[in-house]
């Protein structure tokens, strides 16, 4: 009987394994291209779980839909069809401004504006880890989702595409302790790092003191880190505390994308280092100039 | 009596979907290692088919599915089941209270060497170079032996 085996392991397999885990850690930590690709082809078969667990979750939300009140679904059309008018009449005068920008850059020898191109993407699912501010989306490798790609929603930026698989990716929000940025403070073009606190919260540290910031500022990505496009909205500045001896102040700011109900988002799948990275660059050289001159530049 | 690899494979998946059913935030962290006690469970009764290679890799897939240090559950499976393989013959007739109480106290120590690894491997040493030391000595070793064994009487027994 299979009790009275002993079945006592060996201490060499053991050893062997051990020594593979050890090495394995230290390349994921240095961050090895074969680690990755071990990721990512293992992440396929842990994605295909996630997603599986997650149907009755969608099938639940569908069961209510399908129940929910007629009227208040027609509510729902007629409000998203005006919305629709609306953002389209936007469009339009963007269209033109563009136009018009782009006409003054060439007057300056500069670049045109690139908008990047945006890939429509639904939640699927959500790993969890300790301070749950990752999820899964429905788009992978097939559909040139690779892993840095910026992510943002309706009003803001996400976080951004932590690995992706062939069928699908994990994001990691910008509130995550382990995501760091640089934006743009407000109109005084500074650019300084904020990082996300594993809560709602996100901080920016070290902006010297004689910065124009206040509560209710708008914090832009900067595109100095070659991560994120410049000029999409990251976050709303909530507090700036004062630290008189040190001749820096510290800035609390929370997300502006709505991260509470993140159903679909938007993938940004252009890399940000492609043709549109030098004349970023030209423009980032400025930043770490006197804000006036700084000024009239961005503006 | 024999129990297929196909038992073993399903109920491991299906123990990580439930490792990784989405909670409200102050529930995840207490919810149970269920990959964790389902290889536990298999290493108990049927060592034959769930040995150190099923655990490191069961581990592994874990490691994937959280997104984690990759790695870090492997090893950390891997030794679990070494101890509990290496108990077995005690810990399989054991009544189910005192067969809890060992498992919750195998665990602890597991969430404890989780906990220092990660702080480890966050810091700012490497730790590819710190751990280099190790190989320096398993190339070491030869040289202090064959030096020892010369000066001193003790010779390896044959």
């Amino acid at each position: 009987m299979a009790l009275f085996d002993t079945h006592r392991p060996g201490f060499n397999l053991l050893l062997v394994l051990v020594v593979v885990s050890i090495v394995l850690m230290s390349l994921d930590r240095i961050g090895t291209r074969w680690v990755n690709e071990l990721d990512g082809g293992v992440g396929g078969a842990t994605d295909a779980v996630i997603k599986v667990i997650h149907q009755p979750v969608a099938l639940f939300q569908s069961v209510v839909q399908w129940f929910g009140d007629r009227d208040q679904l027609h509510d729902e059309l007629e409000r998203l069809q005006e919305e629709n008018l609306l953002l389209r009449g936007q469009m339009q005068q963007f269209a033109s401004l563009k136009r018009e920008v782009d006409g003054l850059r060439q007057l300056l020898n500069g670049r045109p504006v690139e908008v990047p191109p945006v890939l429509l993407a639904r939640r699927i699912g959500r790993p969890p880890n300790a301070e749950g501010n990752l999820f899964t989306i429905g788009r992978g490798l097939d559909d040139d989702v690779l892993p840095g790609d910026p992510v943002i929603d309706a009003y803001g930026l996400v976080g951004q595409v932590l690995r992706s698989t062939r069928s699908g990716a994990t994001v990691i929000q910008l509130t995550s302790r382990d995501h760091v940025l640089s934006v743009l403070l407000g109109e005084t073009g500074r650019s300084a790092l904020m990082r996300g606190t594993g809560g709602r919260e996100l901080v920016v540290e070290r902006v010297p003191e004689r910065t124009r910031v206040a509560a209710g500022d708008l914090l832009y990505t900067s595109g100095v880190d070659g991560a994120f496009p410049r000029g999409y909205p990251a976050a709303r500045v909530t507090r700036v505390d004062m630290d008189e001896a040190q001749g820096f102040v510290r800035l609390h700011a929370e997300p502006t994308a709505d991260l509470d109900r993140l159903d679909h988002v938007l993938v940004i799948t252009e890399p940000p280092d492609s043709p549109t990275r030098p004349a970023a660059a030209e423009d980032d050289e400025s930043v770490d100039m006197p804000p006036v001159e700084e000024n009239q530049n961005v503006d | 009596m024999s129990t297929s690899w196909i038992a073993v494979i399903l109920t491991s998946i299906a123990a990580l979907g439930l490792t990784l059913i989405p909670l409200p935030q102050p529930l995840q962290v207490h919810n149970p290692q269920w990959l964790l006690l389902t290889v536990i469970f298999w290493a108990l009764y049927r060592p034959a088919q769930a040995g150190l290679i099923y655990a490191w890799c069961a581990g592994l897939l874990l490691d994937v599915a959280v997104n984690g240090l990759l790695g870090l559950n492997a090893l950390l499976f891997t030794l679990t089941v070494f101890l509990v393989l290496s108990l077995r013959q005690r810990l399989a007739v054991a009544p189910l209270l005192s067969q809890a109480l060992l498992v919750s106290g195998f665990t602890l120590l597991y969430l404890m060497i989780a906990l220092w690894v990660e702080g480890v491997a966050t810091d700012i040493i490497s730790m590819a170079t710190y751990l280099s030391r190790a190989v320096s000595n398993l190339a070491a070793w030869p040289i202090i032996y064959f030096v020892m064994t010369r000066l001193t009487t003790i010779r390896m027994p044959r």
